[in-house]
């Protein structure tokens, strides 16, 4: 695949899995072999491993955020992204209580 | 300026002025008009801002040194991703020296125009700096 090829992926990824929370879809976007190198402790390095880095945006303690896309770069088959996150915390995680207001986040 | 040259100017920008600690080196390095777009609060968003971060921590942590573990570049961009690794034997945001050391992750991004510096945006992991610290408690750990 082309840089820009690469590029158009994960755009479609961040729109249409995160933010449109078709996570059913992930597997187009998403290899089997896929490792989070962010992984809290605790956590497998799997994309569908609960609180995956890549996954948080539609799991439960975050089901209304949204992630917004500010800049794409890549060179060869790198690509960044930089993104603020919105969104509400509408359960409890990790022994804190639900908000009501939006966290921002960058 | 090439892509290389962009990296070769930031990689320099972090061996000589943090790794190596000569601070001059940021003002021939960074454009008076620079960004610094994601500061603590209390520093500025220029390029005395960038200074004087760098400066805090150096004071804090004054074997800071900075690692890279991966590079690549976009035009004006460049994009590192890597690692800070020092030892609390200074005052931080308040919190009195620990004596713990620490490594933690961080990735940014710079916009190289004409040769100097002129934006940055970087994210690290603040959070796993102050748990190291043993000053935020480790959900599942109990803390310090």
């Amino acid at each position: 695949m082309s840089t820009e090829e690469n590029m158009a992926l994960v755009q479609r990824l961040f729109e249409e899995v995160f933010n449109q929370k078709q996570l059913d879809r992930a597997d187009e976007f998403v290899a089997p072999d896929y490792l989070d190198h962010a992984a809290v402790p605790g956590q497998g390095p799997g994309w569908k491993e609960p609180g995956s880095s890549a996954g948080r945006g539609t799991s439960p303690p975050s089901p209304i955020c949204t992630r917004r896309l500010t800049r794409l770069l890549a060179e060869g088959d790198k690509v960044a992204v930089r993104f603020t996150v919105e969104g509400t915390r509408a359960v409890g995680i990790a022994g804190h209580p639900a908000y009501r207001e939006a966290l921002p986040n960058q | 300026m090439s892509t290389e040259e962009n990296k070769a100017l930031i990689r320099r920008l972090f061996e000589e002025g943090l790794n190596q600690n000569q601070p001059g080196v940021f003002d021939e390095l960074i454009a008076p008009d620079f960004v610094l777009y994601d500061p603590p609060p209390g520093i500025a968003h220029d390029r005395a801002g960038f200074r004087q971060l760098i400066e805090t921590f150096r004071n804090a942590f004054p074997d800071l040194q900075v690692t890279f573990e991966a590079e690549f570049a976009d035009g004006d961009y460049v994009i590192h991703r890597g690692y800070g690794t020092g030892t609390h034997q200074g005052e931080f945001q308040g919190i009195p020296p620990t004596g713990k050391q620490f490594k933690i992750n961080f990735m940014h991004i710079w916009r190289v125009a004409n040769g100097k510096a002129v934006e940055n945006w970087v994210q690290m992991d603040m959070l796993g700096l102050m748990q190291q610290l043993g000053v935020v408690p480790t959900p599942g750990h109990g803390g310090s």
